[in-house]
């Protein structure tokens, strides 16, 4: 196992050490998922492309949490509405 | 298995993720990502997909949801293959659901998976089952 000492930035950033990035190959834009261990370690891990499609579908089904279109009936209306308006918009 | 998975069903799903529900829809976008069924779009139906996560959030968003759509097990359904066979077909829905029933037609699906009753009924046909996300976990759990 390696560690490496790394300091907080202004905004909680921080970088992660090349030497981690280049082991685990991470690259720019990659998605890591944090969990807070609770005793002082925040555990990082690579979301896998599977993961990946839940996380973004889950964030998409908080969104919908958030601005209330939350039932069944409500979507169903809406993806109506959204078909009508990409159909309007012309078929290419 | 090829299936043409409703913009509803989709979005459905993704809401029972986020309320930790098991529901159908949420397992067939397990089955979706776990490579179980063949996704077939056509840019009608990957737009209103990223339309909604657009509307919901934001433009960069509304990409990733895009790329992930794309690299699915999915198959695309040209838009100029649904444009020479509309007017075949243009009495039997309404004009914003055939294209999406066409793309069912040239992708060779098995099934249109939808919430919209209406869509499914109008869609019914001998070449593809059209059926509610209940329906088709049923008849997947029974051809097993």
């Amino acid at each position: 196992m390696n560690t490496e000492i790394i300091k907080v930035g202004e905004k909680g950033q921080i970088t992660i050490p090349i030497k981690f990035r280049e082991n685990e190959q991470i690259k720019k834009g990659e998605l890591l998922e944090a969990v807070d261990l609770g005793d002082g370690s925040i555990l990082f891990t690579k979301v896998r492309k599977k993961q990946e499609f839940m996380t973004a579908m889950k964030i998409l089904g908080e969104q919908l949490k958030k601005k209330g279109i939350d039932t069944e009936e409500k979507i169903i209306k809406m993806c109506k509405d959204v078909r009508k308006e990409v159909y309007n918009e012309g078929f290419s | 298995m090829r299936v043409l998975v409703d913009t509803n069903v989709l979005i459905i799903g993704a809401l029972d993720l986020a309320i930790n529900k098991d529901s159908p829809e949420k397992k067939i976008l397990e089955l979706l990502v776990e490579r179980k069924l063949k996704l077939v779009y056509s840019s009608k139906l990957l737009e209103e997909y990223c339309r909604i996560a657009l509307k919901l959030k934001d433009k960069q968003f509304s990409s990733w949801i895009r790329y992930l759509i794309i690299t699915l097990d999915s198959n695309f359904v040209n838009d100029n293959e649904i444009e020479q066979i509309k007017d075949n077909f243009k009495d039997k829905l309404p004009k914003e659901d055939l294209v999406h029933f066409l793309a069912c037609v040239l992708g060779g699906v098995d099934y249109l998976i939808s919430n919209n009753r209406e869509f499914l009924k109008k869609a019914q046909n001998n070449s593809f089952s059209c059926m509610l996300p209940s329906q088709f976990l049923e008849e997947l759990k029974e051809s097993r």
